[in-house]
């Protein structure tokens, strides 16, 4: 089977915006310091038509700028992200109707001042997916997919609560009918029982409509719920994929299994004591990632060549792979 | 006697929509060195609790009843001077975003020496030794030179730890903390609670941890209090709650944790959402939402002992087989 997403070799940068006085300074010559954040170095990915790949990883490992390059919302410095062999982005702009994106925070996503009705509307009328005299029933339709009364199309965004709204929010992404949702830590600003509903509705969305999803979450275990496959992402690169489950019960890579030892776990037996096996320092600046493999610094497993070689994404067991020199780590 | 004893609190907002009871009729104990699990969503009156035990609640909050005793002084209605001089040195807050609490345009030595200062006179080589004692306690890597830093010189969790060795720098007895690692990431949050973990045992302080996340309180408290629209609905040994919840919406709360299902299953979901504290159901506030309601729910249920388990509920779960 051929994949329906295909991201080869993407690297992002964000150089930041040169004041006036910096671009006289370094137009007479004085060397100025660029501080560029290289948010994605290299990255390729794949995702087959109806699976789900979650994406995880901690605050600025990039997750969420390979989730907009997948949308086609930023354009990559190098390499290409395409949908059904189709590139994303051409000439700097959005060209495929396929993907649409979910984002975390359905109170900024939504246009206050905007009728749900018409928010969800305005991408299918725009694109010629429905017709201007059917956009109703079609709204009612999706509301109702999404688990909304379908009289909800004529109030606005603040009438709603936070659950309701990433309801709309998931409503207008779904009415462009893409085949790859992109959702970016979509319940993260939801109370935990909200939640738990939202997950539902995508696990259902997922089944009725065969959605190919991305799903970005810091949150371990939501991901290990929806995926299909993990990608586990590392100050800029994919440190680990493959099958979702013997990703938590056998990871390959050690900040994988660090990750796992981190995330507090309930204590059922009385007087248990869980001790955490706490990675140590912090996630080094993406101004200047070490050399080597990003991890060596903080790998309890680290040797020489861990500093001075970049460990490449390579199969270590059927469908799982690995970007570290150890792997598989005992 | 406990340290802490709140008692029938009732804190309410006077808004122009009207009268929100964000805490209403809560009543619990923290002994001295004793680390007390708080829990709820958003809107469930965690946070408003926390802040009416420290008196910082603002205008059009005003904490309308109860009491407030810590070691057998009463906090509420006690003149803003002796809640200052209380603050800091024997009852301390530390918050989810420590950048509230960081001054951005001071050292943290300066910072440091204006919070022992506060509470009585001290010499800056004294102030200096004291500081770098408590930043070496949350582990914070050359406290001496890093003492000298601003606040945007340090990483997220790195501040959390300034802002937790501040709470420190009196050794109060008791200190509040809401939602402290939230906005940490994973790694960092393990960290920090291994680290909460040995401060208390090593300074015998007492902790109240405000958090929507039971698996870090389960982590780190003996004991738990599940808040539901401003009241406690559920109270014990951490451990046995979770085991075994009494009160339904406890239940639906820990069933609907993806680590309870099978990967991709259905998750058991609670229907509905909180209700508003403006508008408030009658009776029973999870009536709304709840499996279990009968009539009998139409009325308040009051609070249930049972030895060290509470709830507030006519028709709880079962309790455990021994």
């Amino acid at each position: 089977m051929s994949a329906l997403v295909e991201v080869r070799d993407v690297s992002r940068q964000f150089a930041p915006r040169l004041s006036l006085g910096e671009k006289i300074a370094a137009a007479l010559g004085s060397a100025i310091e660029m501080r560029t954040v290289h948010a994605l170095d290299r990255v390729s990915l794949a995702i087959d038509p109806g699976e789900v790949v979650g994406l995880v990883g901690e605050s600025g490992c990039g997750k969420s700028t390979l989730g907009r390059v997948i949308a086609g919302i930023l354009q990559p410095t190098s390499g290409t992200a395409s949908i059904a062999g189709e590139p994303v982005m051409t000439g700097g702009r959005k060209r495929t109707k396929r993907v649409q994106m979910v984002f975390q925070d359905p109170f900024a996503s939504l246009d206050p001042r905007m009728r749900v009705g018409r928010a969800i509307a305005e991408g299918p009328l725009a694109h010629g997916i429905v017709g201007r005299n059917d956009a109703g029933s079609y709204v009612a339709k999706w509301l109702d997919a999404v688990g909304l009364d379908p009289d909800f199309a004529s109030r606005f965004p603040h009438q709603f609560s936070g659950g309701q709204r990433q309801r709309i929010a998931i409503a207008r992404a779904l009415a462009m009918q893409p085949d790859v949702l992109v959702c970016d830590e979509p319940v993260a600003s939801l109370d935990v029982s909200i939640q738990a509903q939202i997950i539902n509705l995508f696990l259902k969305l997922r089944r009725e409509l065969g959605l190919t999803m991305l799903f970005i979450s810091h949150d371990l275990g939501l991901v290990r719920h929806i995926a299909d496959r993990i990608a586990i992402m590392y100050l800029g690169r994919i440190v680990e994929s493959g099958d979702a489950r013997r990703a938590y019960t056998n990871p390959l890579h050690p900040y994988t299994r660090a990750l796992l030892d981190s995330v507090p776990k309930l204590v059922l037996a009385d007087g248990e004591i869980v001790s955490f096996k706490a990675i140590h320092g912090e996630l080094p600046s993406a101004l200047s990632p070490p050399s080597g493999c990003h991890f060596h610094l903080r790998c309890p497993h680290a040797v020489d060549l861990c500093r001075s070689k970049v460990p490449q994404l390579r199969e270590i067991e059927a469908a799982r792979r690995a970007a570290c020199h150890l792997a598989p780590i005992g | 006697m406990s340290l802490l004893e709140v008692r029938d609190l009732q804190t309410h907002f006077f808004t122009r929509a009207g009268v929100v009871k964000a805490v209403d009729d809560v009543s619990f104990d923290v002994a001295a060195g004793e680390v007390i699990g708080l829990v709820g969503e958003s809107g469930s009156g965690k946070s408003v609790t926390g802040l009416s035990i420290l008196g910082l609640v603002d205008s059009p909050g005003r904490i309308v009843a109860g009491s407030v005793k810590l070691a057998g002084q009463e906090l509420v209605g006690l003149a803003p001077a002796k809640l200052r001089a209380l603050r800091g040195q024997r009852l301390a807050m530390v918050f989810q975003d420590p950048m509230s609490v960081l001054n951005p345009v001071l050292t943290i030595a300066t910072q440091m020496r204006l919070a022992l200062e506060a509470h009585g006179r001290v010499s800056n080589e004294a102030a200096r030794a004291r500081s770098i004692d408590a930043l070496t306690a949350v582990r914070i890597p050359d406290a001496a030179q890093r003492l000298d830093a601003y606040p945007h010189q340090f990483s997220g969790g790195m501040r959390q730890r300034v802002a937790i060795a501040i709470a420190l720098l009196h050794r109060p007895a008791l200190i509040v903390c809401d939602e402290p690692t939230t906005a940490l990431d994973v790694s960092i949050q393990a960290q920090i609670l291994t680290e909460m973990r040995g401060l208390v045992r090593h300074l015998g302080m007492a902790l109240i941890w405000i958090s929507h996340d039971l698996a870090t309180v389960s982590s780190l408290a003996s004991r738990i209090l599940v808040m539901y629209a401003g009241r406690i609905i559920e109270e014990g040994p951490t451990a046995a709650v979770l085991r075994s919840p009494r009160h339904p919406y406890s239940r639906g709360l820990l069933q609907s944790l993806p680590s309870r299902a099978e990967p991709g299953q259905d998750l058991a979901q609670i229907p509905g959402s909180t209700p508003s504290l403006l508008r408030l159901p009658e009776g029973c506030s999870f009536r709304p939402r709840c499996s279990e309601k009968t009539d009998a729910c139409l009325r308040m249920p009051e609070i249930e002992r049972h030895g060290a388990r509470a709830f507030r509920c006519h028709h709880p779960h079962a309790a455990e087989v021994p």
